[in-house]
C-alpha cells in the first residue's frame, strides 16, 4: 500500500510539475495560460487516459454489464 | 517487463479504480496548481491569465482528496464516491445549461459559466457515472 502511495504521489507531482511547466512556457512565448485551458487540459488528459484504459479492459474481457449492486 | 507490470496492476484493479486513480490525481493536480499560480493572481498584459475562485479550489480539493481517497479505500466505496461524484455533476451540468448566471455565481464568477465548464462538468460526470456502474464482479461468471 505504501508503495502504491508512492506512485500515486509521484504521478500527482508530475502532473503539478507538467501544468507548471506548461504554464511557464506559456508565459515564455507569450501564450496566454487561462484558467480555463488547465480545467479543459487536466480533465481531457484523464478522459483520454481513463478511456484508453475502458477500451482495453473491454477488449481482454468484454464489455461490462450494469448493476445497482455495489 | 515495465508494461507487463502495468498491464498485471490494471487487470486487479477495475474500471472504478482506475477511474478514481486517474481522476483523483487530475483534480488534485488542478488544485494544487490553482494554489501555487493563483496566489499572486497572474497577469500578462493586463488581462488575468488565472482566474481561481475560493468556491472552486474548495470544490477541486473535497473532489480530488475524496475520488482519489476512494482508490485506497476499495472497490465499494470507489463505486459509491463515483456515483455520487457523477449524480453531482449531472445536477451542475444541467443547472449550468438551464441556469447559466446562477450557476456562475454560485461557482465563484462575476458572470455566467463558460460553455467550456459545462462540455467539461458532463463529461466528467459520464465518466463517474460509467465507472460507478459498470459491475466489475459481473466478469466472474465469463
Amino acid at each position: 500500500m505504501i508503495k502504491l502511495g508512492g506512485y500515486v504521489a509521484l504521478c500527482l507531482v508530475t502532473a503539478v510539475a507538467a501544468g507548471d511547466t506548461i504554464h511557464f512556457v506559456g508565459h515564455r512565448i507569450d501564450i496566454p495560460m487561462t484558467h480555463h485551458a488547465f480545467h479543459l487540459l487536466f480533465t481531457t488528459a484523464a478522459l483520454v487516459i481513463f478511456a484508453g484504459f475502458v477500451m482495453w479492459d473491454v477488449r481482454r474481457r468484454g464489455w461490462p454489464r450494469f448493476s445497482w449492486r455495489l | 517487463m515495465q508494461a507487463n507490470a502495468s498491464a498485471s496492476m490494471a487487470s486487479r484493479w477495475g474500471i472504478v479504480q482506475i477511474y478514481a486513480l486517474v481522476f483523483g490525481i487530475a483534480y488534485v493536480a488542478v488544485a494544487v496548481l490553482e494554489d501555487i499560480l493563483g496566489t499572486s493572481g497572474l497577469k500578462i498584459g493586463g488581462s488575468t491569465i488565472l482566474q481561481v475562485t475560493v468556491v472552486q479550489n474548495l470544490i477541486h480539493w473535497v473532489v480530488g482528496l475524496g475520488v482519489l481517497g476512494s482508490f485506497f479505500a476499495g472497490e465499494r466505496i470507489a463505486k459509491l464516491v463515483a456515483r455520487t461524484v457523477g449524480i453531482i455533476f449531472v445536477v451542475v451540468t444541467v443547472l449550468g445549461f438551464f441556469v447559466e448566471p446562477l450557476t456562475g455565481q454560485l461557482l465563484g464568477f462575476s458572470g455566467g459559466l463558460p460553455l467550456s465548464y459545462n462540455i467539461v462538468h458532463l463529461l466528467t460526470a459520464a465518466a463517474a457515472l460509467f465507472a460507478g456502474f459498470a459491475a466489475t464482479r459481473a466478469y466472474a461468471s465469463r
